[in-house]
Parts: structure tokens; sequence; C-alpha cells
């Protein structure tokens, strides 16, 4: 071998250890940024003082930051991602490779099996919802309940084995139907819905790869809470055709969005899901009702937007109080939605014809989602 | 400042070796020693000029050990050990005692006495042991001492080595010291990358997914515990520190020859040893060298009668042990690796020889395994209770929620080849010549450095997605 030849491997290998930082300080290649992760400030190195370099937690910091800001790095993590979830059918961070190359959260596996089940806190926040109730009762404002079905439960049969052998206590989903059963919430059991219709719907209500329900389920289930608006409110309701729909197999914000959070080059091709396209028939007739709605709700009232129904069904004025943050219009479901800290939530209340609460089997403990005690204490600024 | 992290492999190493090449033959000792100092003052910024007086103080006990005769030459080396083994004793030992004293006097109804506690300075045990190499070899008419300090203070000092060894005597690395220019060359540095990037491996994507599986089982409480959960979790412990460790020495000797330096293999296949002697033999041999023969042979070694011989093997491995840490795991760990060492001396050696390979490398595995549960479990209560559930062989069947990833599974299969594939002789031999460049043809080279490049893009993918999980060696 000649010597030109070892120094230039020797130099290659100079250059390789080298290439990062070069590319951290020029970004001579542009890199996709992570999906769902906070990435520190590239520009913002830990302050320097002597008392923490002596005590070492500056160097520690240092080292993080270091870590955090490293050239290539989205690459070099979706690398390691890759790899692990293609070789080792391993997926990093909050999600789960299940079996059949399904995937989960892991904060909704840890509440299904009962791992993260608090019975005392649950009973209190279903109190609020109750309590909710009659403040709205009392101002002729009628509540529904909605127990969402969580990809975890309707899809079970396709969690890791360990999972599935780890003893369950009761769960936040039984306790929660007897409470308000009750207590006489109005509310419907969306979850056990799905899990009949499971076999016979003709496209998939959950996807493989995402964490909420597919478009065609979020459809599937407007269209079951629409017809117990209409019976609450004592309205003929119009009839949904969910029989419109376009299939494909690309992954589509947000049926993958578990495997966006994943951070990997490339994700199995997903199994066949349908987009629907709702349509309303009689939806031109004159004594059509559509009412004002309030949905107050987890991510998966989210996806309701993306079906384009609730601004057919429901008045344009009707609202989505994602987690009673932000305030937001089906109409835009993806735009940043008015922050609810500056809303008179009394008078805002007051517009609508029904308030809706939907929560998944991992939210039951958010009860109302802090909204009664909110009305108690009048925190609104206004 | 560890090997595995992006500051050391992405900014400290690849500058460092900019300026060592492009530094004069003259200089690079100065140039390796300032880098040095700023490595260690970035992981242990209070200690570095304590350590810089006790080199000082040492360096010149060396030369005076040299110029004098008799009582005096003896003086000054008594005055060198007392140094290091004080220091030695007092930051790494005060602790332990001060602990084990306000023990006794809660237990006889005293109270404690209130101490603050003594930080450990970064690579303690190994520096101890190379400044006294450095006396004791100068004492002994091995080498005589050398004449810059500069010299001195990178044989202790050289940041390859000093946080987790290898440990190396003064004698191995005397003449390179004073004049490595035969070495300073690109075969060498080759083998170096070489040796840097597979020990890199070991470490990250070996040690490090095992580590993963280890923690999680004794996090977990033991009464959950299946025994089956904890063979594996022992099992993988095994190969973890093996691992762990060797890949450490490769990264260690692998920036020593970048730097024109031999070091001495610390792991020669040590799994693949049919005795548990055969396997100290093969184990950290560097240390195993240094016990030999600053403390084994002068405390009488074989000689003597009676229990004696056998005395002193247990003994040697419980200072070891002690070594290691302060703890009385430690302690458990060195005592019950001389209590199979002498029973292998007294019988079990002859009965060995009569079984097959296969059962003398299982019973060496087991052996060794058996130590590492109180090397790995710093509480003595529990580390027995672990072994009690280990050969209890009740419930073999895995915990839910401890079930093993492909990940691990994959890289335990990996890690069992590495570690047995060394009973065949041929094999070894190859093994052990893989990181030779010098006659290797440019194809040959080429691949190994392509897999060089491929392992180190694992290994910062792995680094830069992972928190920093700290070599097993350097809390010692």
């Amino acid at each position: 071998m000649g010597t030109k030849y070892k120094y230039f491997l020797v130099g290659l290998f100079v250059l390789l250890l080298l290439v990062p930082a070069l590319q951290r300080r020029f970004q001579f290649i542009s890199e996709a940024s992570f999906a769902l992760v906070k990435v520190p400030d590239a520009s913002a190195l830990p302050e320097p003082t002597f008392k923490a370099f002596l005590e070492s937690s500056y160097q520690d910091s240092v080292v993080s930051w270091f870590n955090a800001t490293a050239g290539f790095r989205p690459l070099l993590v979706r690398l390691r991602n890759q790899i692990d979830y293609s070789c080792f059918h391993l997926a990093h961070g909050t999600t789960v490779y299940g079996k059949g190359g399904y995937l989960f959260l892991d904060e909704s596996m840890k509440s299904f099996i009962g791992q993260t089940f608090d019975s005392a806190l649950l009973c209190r926040r279903t109190d609020t919802i109750v309590m909710l109730q009659k403040y709205l009762a009392a101002r002729n404002i009628p509540l529904l309940y909605v127990m969402a079905p969580g990809k975890t439960s309707f899809d079970q049969v396709y969690l890791p084995y360990e999972y599935k052998a780890l003893k369950r206590s009761i769960t936040g989903y039984e306790l929660l139907g007897n409470r308000l059963e009750a207590h006489q919430v109005d509310y419907i059991n969306l979850s056990t819905y799905f899990d009949k219709i499971a076999t016979t719907s003709s496209y998939p209500l959950f996807p493989k790869q995402g964490l909420h329900w597919t478009t065609y389920g979020a459809a599937v289930a407007l269209d079951t809470i629409y017809k117990k608006v209409a019976s609450i409110l004592q309205f003929a309701p119009l009839k949904i055709d969910l029989s419109h729909v376009t299939i494909s197999s690309e992954p589509k914000y947000p049926d993958d969005d578990l495997a966006v959070a994943m951070n990997i080059f490339r994700i199995r091709p997903m199994d066949t899901l349908a987009t629907p396209a709702p349509v309303c028939i009689n939806a031109n007739s004159g004594d059509i009702r559509k009412p004002k709605i309030l949905f107050i709700g987890d991510s998966y009232t989210f996806v309701f937007g993306f079906t384009k129904l609730p601004i057919q069904i429901f008045d344009s004025a009707s609202r989505y109080w994602f987690y009673m943050r932000s305030a937001k219009d089906f109409s835009d479901i993806m735009k940043e939605g008015n922050d609810l800290a500056t809303i008179d939530l009394k008078s805002a209340l007051g517009q609508f014809d029904l308030v809706i609460i939907l929560s998944t089997d991992a939210r039951y403990d958010y009860g109302d989602y802090g909204l009664y005690t909110r009305l108690i204490n009048d925190k609104a600024i206004q | 400042m560890s090997f595995n992290t992006s500051l050391f492999l992405l900014y400290f190493f690849p500058v460092f070796l900019i300026l060592y090449f492009l530094t004069p033959p003259r200089f690079k000792n100065l140039m390796a020693f300032a880098a040095s100092i700023l490595f260690y003052a970035w992981g242990a910024p209070k200690f570095v000029f304590l350590i810089l007086g006790i080199l000082i103080i040492d360096f010149w006990l060396g030369d005076k050990i040299y110029e004098s005769t008799g009582k005096k030459r003896k003086g000054y080396l008594i005055a060198s050990l007392v140094l290091n083994l004080s220091f030695l004793f007092y930051f790494k030992y005060f602790n332990f005692f001060v602990d084990n004293v306000n023990v006794i006097f809660t237990a006889l109804g005293l109270h404690e006495n209130n101490f603050v506690r003594v930080a450990l300075p970064l690579g303690i045990s190994f520096f101890s042991f190379q400044e006294m190499s450095y006396t004791i070899d100068i004492y002994r008419g091995k080498n005589p001492p050398l004449k810059k300090f500069t010299d001195y203070a990178l044989f202790v000092f050289l940041f390859s080595h000093i946080t987790a060894g290898p440990i190396v005597t003064y004698g191995a690395l005397a003449d390179d010291l004073i004049d490595r220019r035969q070495k300073l060359n690109n075969d060498y540095r080759l083998q170096g990358f070489l040796l840097f990037f597979i020990g890199l491996a070991k470490k990250v994507l070996i040690a490090d997914t095992l580590g993963v599986q280890i923690d999680h089982v004794y996090a977990t409480n033991p009464d959950h515990l299946s025994s089956l959960d904890c063979w594996l979790a022992a099992i993988a412990a095994n190969f973890q520190l093996y691992f762990d460790f060797a890949g450490y020495s490769d990264m260690a000797i692998g920036i020593g020859k970048l730097l024109g330096f031999d070091f001495p293999t610390n792991f020669d296949f040590p799994f693949s040893a049919k005795s548990f002697a055969e396997l100290w033999r093969r184990w950290n041999i560097t240390l195993g060298h240094w016990l030999r023969d600053y403390l084994y042979i002068p405390i009488g070694g074989n000689r003597g009668r009676g229990i004696m011989p056998y005395f002193n093997i247990w003994f040697v491995f419980v200072v070891c042990g002690f070594w290691h840490a302060a703890t009385w795991s430690d302690f458990c760990w060195g005592a019950w690796c001389g209590f199979i060492v002498v029973l292998e001396a007294l019988f079990l050696l002859k009965f060995l020889e009569k079984v097959p390979s296969v059962v003398r490398i299982g019973y060496v595995f087991i052996s060794f395994m058996i130590g590492v549960v109180f090397f790995k479990i710093h509480d003595v209560k529990l580390a027995f209770r672990i072994v009690e559930k280990i050969f209890s062989f009740h419930g073999m069947a895995l915990t839910p929620g401890l079930y093993p990833t492909n990940r691990f599974i994959f890289y335990i299969a990996i890690a069992i080849f590495f570690s047995f594939v060394g009973v065949n002789q041929s094999i070894r031999k190859w093994l052990n010549q893989f990181f030779d460049v010098s006659d290797s043809s440019a194809l040959v080279v080429t691949s190994k450095m392509l897999l060089c490049i491929i392992l180190f893009g694992l290994c910062l993918a792995e680094i830069v997605s992972t928190d920093f999980k700290p070599f097993m060696y350097y809390k010692f």
C-alpha cells in the first residue's frame, strides 16, 4: 500500500471526525428538522461561571448542548431510529411498536393497562362533570359526554405481548361509565360502538401508524354524535352519506402521526385508508337546523376538522376548545385558536346550544378539562 | 470529558490530532501534556492542581531515588509510596471508613460523626498506580528516571489512559516517552483509528445496549423478579462489563497508537478461558501485571509454607476488589474471585482438566458472573438477593415489562460470538492481528477503514440520540 494512500486515509479519518462540527457551524447541507421534538437553540450555549465550572455542572450542560446541536444530528437520529424500527421493530420516544407494525403511544398504553390509573382523581374529576352539567342545565344548555375509543383499547389485540401480560386493574373506562350512569349524565359510549362495528366497517377506523382515529373513523363517530345531538335538541338531523371516499395507502397526517413522531426516514407502507368526502342529504332544504355546538376535548376532536363534516352539520359559530387552552374553528382546524385565557367563558358559553365533552380513555381523568372550576372562580380575563 | 461524547469525538479529538500531527516531534510530549491538562481540568477542575503538585513531587523523588544509595534510596521510595498511597487512601477510602465507623457507633448507641464527604478525583486509582510504578521501577534499577518533567507528566497524565487505564508501567513506556519518532507513522495512525472506532463500537453499540436491559432489571423490586430475569441480567452484565471496559481500553490503546505509543493489550478473550485463573490473566491484563509485580510478589507470592501462598492470592484479589471501589460489595467481588482462584490452586484445576472445554468455559463464565453481580450492585444485601434469585430457579419465565428487545437479543448474540470465538486459536490469532495494517493490501486496509466509518456513523447516531452513558470504569 502506497505512502500517499495511507496519508489519504489518515486525513480522511481526521476529516470524518471534523465534518459534523463543520456542518454545525456552516450548515452546508440543509437538514430536515425533527417532528414533534424540541431542539435547543443552537446559539444558546450555557453561560459559563467559575462556580458552575468547578462543580462540573457547566461541563455537563455543555456536553448536553453539544450533543443536542451536533451537526447532522437530525440525520443521525433518524438513521438510528430507522435501523431500530426496520431491523429490531423498536420505536423510540413515546411510541411503542406493537404486533404487525401497529404503533401505540406509551402513555395511552399505560393508561389502558391501568398503570397510571388513579380512581380517587377520576372520581373527583367526574364530579366536576356532574357539577358542570347542573351549571349548564340552569342556563338551558345540555351537556353530552362522549367516551371515545382510544387507539390502545380499540387495537388491543396488537399490543406488544409484554403489555398484554401486565396485570390490569379496574380501568377508568369502567369507573367513569358507572359514575356517569349513576349521576344521569347524558353520554355516548363510542368505545363499545366502535368495537361493534370494527369488523363490519367498510374502512379502517384506526390507522396502524397513527394515534387517533382515521378520518373515516372520525366521520363515523361524528355522525353518531350528531344523531345524539339531534335527539337531545329535538330536531330532524341531516342524513350523512359516508360512501364517497378516496382510498390511499400513502401516509397522510394525522393518520400517520405516531410514525411522524418517530423521526425516521421511511415507514413501512400503511394499510389502505379511506378519506371520506361526506355528503349531507337534504342539506339544502329550508327547515334544517344547524346547532351551535361547543366541543371540549382532547386531540381526537381535532380529527373532526379533517372530515369537513362539522362545517356542514353545525353552525359556523361552533367551536372546539382544545384542552381548554385555545378556541379553534372547525373551518380551519390547523389554525392556531384564540387563547381561552383571554375569553369570558360565561358569556361565550351562553352562545352555544349544546356542550360536548369528548375524551379518550387516556384522558378520562381530565374530567371537564377544568371548565367548571374556571367558571366558578371566574378567572377569565375580560 | 468522556471518549463517548460528541464534545470529545467531534471537537477535542480531531483538533488535538491535527495539532499533534503538525507539532514537531520534540514538542509533541509538551503538546500532548497540555491537551491532557485541558482534558482532565474539564472533568475534574478541582483536582488538577493537586495532581500536578503530586506529579512534581514524584518526579523529584524519582530523581532522588536514582541518585541516592542505601537507606536514603529506600527512604525516598517509601516517601513516594506514602505520598501516593495516602493520597489514594484519603480520597478513595475516607468516606468508606467514616461510614463504617458510623455504622458501629450507631450500633453501640453513640452519636454519628458528621463529616463533609470527600469527592473522588477522576482516575485516582489509575494514576496512583502509574506513579508508584515509576518510582518503584527506578528503585529496582529497571529504568533511569526521565529527564524532562513533561515526559514524566505525560506518562502519568496522558488523557488516553488517565481516567480508566490501561495501567501502563513505567518500564513499558520509558523508551517511547524519550524518542518515538520511528512510531510516528501512518501505519500506527491507521491502526490507532481502527482500534479507537472498534473500541467505541464495543462500548456504544454493545455494552450500552445491554446496559439498558440490565438497569431495567436491577431497578425492579427483586421480589417481582423471576429467576430467569436475574439470569438474563447477570449474563448480560458479564458482557456489558467486558465490552465496556475492553472498548475503553481499545480506544485508549488506539489513541496511544495515534500518538506513537505502544500501550499493552488489556484484554485477550477472557471468556474463552478454561479456568478462572486464566480468565484473570486475560482480563484487565495491565492491572493484573501491576498487582503481580508490585503487590503479589513483594508480599511473598507463591513462596512460603502452609496456607500463605493461598492467602497471598486471596489477599491480592481482595485488594483488587477494594481498588475498584471502596464498598463492601466490591470487597465481596474481590473475595469471591480470590476464593475461586484459591480453590483452583488447591484442587479444582485438576478436576477441571478432566471435563470437556465447554463445561470449563461455562464454569468460568458463571463464576465470573456471580462476582459481577456484586460489582454491578453496590448494595450487598441486594446483590446476595439477586444471587439467591439466580440459583433459586424459581420462575423460569420473564416478567412482563422486562422482556428484552430485539435489539438487545441481537447485540447479546454479537457479544456472545466475539467473547467465545477466542476459544479457536486460529480465529483468536486472526482477530488479534486484525488491527495490524502495516503489511496489508490497500483493499484490505480500505475495507477495514470502511468498517470503521460505518461503526463511527452508527455510534455517533447512538450518542447524539441518547443520554450520556459513562464508562463503567470512570468511577474508579
